[in-house]
């Protein structure tokens, strides 16, 4: 009993990053009509950052931390400046902008590849204090990952709700159409949500960066796996992401508890099959009218 | 303004290829002196590190065979591919440098050698199998030698050694590929052979960053030792994240945990913990160390050292029956007690390599090992 009480733990501490990770490509996903695959490069980058201004730099941990979040982010801006826009304001189909958003990646994880080589790197190789509870192990970088990305996730979640501007971020995923009509500036609003889309996949990427260490082709992995937190939760129910990432990663750890540790990236596609094929909306989806589709 | 444009994307297309052809029709090496080796390694993807120093040494040895004529007025020309550590690729890989007819070819990694072993057989080329453990590889296929110790003899040591120390249960985290899963069922069935009981058998895959479900599980069976094998980011995660759960028993591993990089990455973590290897001893060729560290400013270790192997077998292989492939495969059977930097050495009827160095040794906190048991 208390094996699964640890997985589930385990599970529950892993899921609030990925909560983070799937409002990083939900926000893009809901607002922007993107399959935002560049978010795993956005993920890799960001770690590789922290590494580089730590160890070619000389900065401490502290300091180059908010540097490389705000690097990230102008990276997400980039992205939508130099790739997202030009094809949006060329009435480009979804399938393009997509195709595009793999070749960052793939462009992003080889020029790392190339700078940093393939193998891991570490940014601590220092034994985390661990914290006992009834037989219950969790270490102290966990918590802090579970607790900033739960704040995060958390203030962004109140942030949509309550604040106009954040609304209209939220209101855009419904009806896009009527940004501009409404004299909204559509393009500020699309950096915006890159930008955010940008903070959310930094901060988990500098903590699991820090905590298991980085790998430039690691970027996809967790991508599909956010991207199975939203449609496993439901595209349009904000707090849905996060249980829907918190599922997801309690099942990937429990499912250890069963059968054995080369089963844990299936759990994440058999969820989304069975999504696909019988909630399409997700567990907590909103099911629209069809003049809404 | 179009035209002119055109004009010159073409011009420098053709500009680029035809120098290229060019270059390659002046440095061909065409002759009766020239020994062809090819080898396929992974010069991209998850373990492409590893090719710097196997790169790095096949380099030197063939300057340091040249500089002492080792091979008369023979001279030696690498063809070297990327086989990415895939079947896929390695497949790829090996059908272009069959192309070229090679005298011998050097696969190195124990999921390209299990991916071409029948293309080796088919082609007739003798191939030596570098860091490959898979157990029995090398049998029935004639054309095929290994250059690494056998998964089955390490888990003879292993299990032996193990049992000596008291510890009669182990939990096994693998790596999940063909030399994770046969690492483990060679040492779970010498170890329950000699009394020994397996309480766990659970993989990672070779890029996981983490690997904590596994521990757990792992942890909750309460072996007396656990048995840490394989390599990539899964085995980095697997030492550190064992020692956050503080555990208290005996560690057994596997050569891996030498690797300058590997070890860079878990330092302190992987003190104390065991592991079966072979001795080598790079006095042996003389000016080789030297050559080696001008050439890439590292220390050679274990795999460069077998890797430095290879390339002595075949050179007296190729010294004794000539450059035919037929001829070097009956040669490299007829070494006996053959002295390497990895001592003596002898390949079976099956290819399969006997060395008579191999010792337990445990990491010290410098980042060394320790002889513990012959």
């Amino acid at each position: 009993m208390t094996l699964l009480l640890q997985l589930f733990i385990n599970g529950l501490v892993q899921g609030m990053p990925l909560a983070c990770l799937a409002v990083g490509f939900g926000l893009v996903y809901r607002s922007l009509k993107i399959f935002h695959l560049a978010m795993g490069a956005e993920f890799i980058l960001t770690g590789y950052i922290l590494y580089a201004l730590m160890n070619w730099f000389n900065m401490g941990l502290m300091s180059a931390i908010p540097l490389t979040i705000i690097l990230a982010v102008a990276f997400g801006a980039a992205i939508e400046k130099g790739v997202y826009l030009p094809f949006f304001n060329q009435k480009s189909s979804a399938g393009v902008t997509m195709i595009a958003s793999l070749g960052v990646m793939i462009i992003v994880e080889n020029v790392i590849a190339l700078i940093f080589g393939n193998n891991v790197k570490s940014i601590s190789t220092d034994l985390e204090p661990i914290y006992l509870w009834h037989g219950l192990k969790i270490t102290r970088i966990q918590l802090i990952q579970f607790l900033i990305c739960g704040i995060c996730f958390g203030g962004l979640g109140y942030l949509i709700h309550r604040s106009k501007w954040f609304k209209v971020i939220w209101a855009m995923g419904d009806q896009p159409k009527l940004v501009p009509v409404m004299g909204l500036p559509l393009n500020t609003i699309r950096l915006v949500i890159m930008c955010l889309a940008a903070f959310m996949v930094a901060v988990p990427s500098v903590l699991i960066g820090y905590d298991v260490g980085l790998e430039p082709h690691t970027g996809m992995s967790y991508l599909l796996t956010a991207s199975v937190a939203v449609f496993f939760g439901g595209l349009d129910r904000y707090w849905a992401w996060g249980i829907g990432a918190i599922c997801v990663a309690i099942l990937q750890s429990v499912v250890v508890w069963l059968f054995s540790g080369e089963w844990i990236s299936f759990v994440t596609f058999a969820i989304l099959v069975f999504v696909l094929l019988f909630k399409p909306n997700g567990l907590f989806g909103v099911r629209k009218r069809m003049e809404e589709e | 303004m179009k035209k002119l444009i055109w004009t010159l994307v073409i011009l420098v297309v053709v500009g680029v290829f035809g120098g290229r052809a060019w270059w390659l029709y002046q440095h061909q090496e065409i002759g009766d002196n020239i020994v062809k080796i090819g080898a396929v390694l992974p010069m991209s993807g998850i373990v492409s590190d590893s090719n710097k120093k196997i790169v790095a040494t096949l380099n030197v040895a063939k300057d340091i065979i040249e500089a002492e004529n080792l091979l008369g007025n023979q001279r030696i020309s690498y063809q070297l591919e990327d086989g990415k550590y895939t079947v896929k690729d390695s497949l790829s890989a090996f059908n272009k440098l069959i192309m070229d007819k090679p005298n011998a070819i050097i696969v190195l990694g124990d999921v390209p050698v299990y991916g071409l072993k029948t293309r080796i057989k088919e082609n007739k080329i003798p191939t030596i199998a570098l860091i490959t453990g898979t157990a029995d590889i090398t049998k029935h296929n004639p054309y095929l030698f290994r250059a690494f110790h056998a998964n089955n003899v390490l888990a003879e040591k292993n299990s032996k050694f193990l049992l000596d120390k008291g510890a009669d249960t182990v939990a096994i985290l693998r790596i999940k590929n063909n030399y994770g899963d046969d690492m483990a069922n060679t040492f779970i069935e010498k170890f329950e052979q000699d009394g020994g009981k397996v309480l766990i058998n659970e993989s990672y895959a070779m890029d996981s960053l983490d690997v904590r479900p596994q521990i757990a599980k792992i942890l909750n069976t309460n072996p007396k030792a656990v048995f840490i094998t394989g390599s990539g980011t899964g085995y980095i995660a697997a030492f550190n994240q064992l020692k956050e759960n503080a555990y208290a028993g005996i560690v057994l591993t596997e050569s891996a945990i030498m690797d300058a990089e590997v070890y860079s990455h878990i330092t302190n973590n992987a003190e104390g913990c065991y592991f079966a290897t072979a001795e080598y001893n790079f006095e042996q060729v003389p000016t080789f160390k030297d050559r080696y560290q001008k050439a890439i400013q590292e220390e050679p270790d274990i795999f460069t050292a077998f890797t430095l192997m290879t390339m002595q077998v075949l050179t007296e292989a190729i010294k004794r029956g000539g450059t035919e492939s037929e001829e070097i495969r009956k040669a490299l059977l007829s070494l006996k007690d053959f002295d390497t930097v990895m001592g003596k050495v002898t390949f079976n009827a099956d290819g399969e390599l006997y060395l008579d160095s191999l010792s337990i040794k445990q990491m010290q906190p410098d980042g060394t090992a320790k002889i513990i048991k012959e």
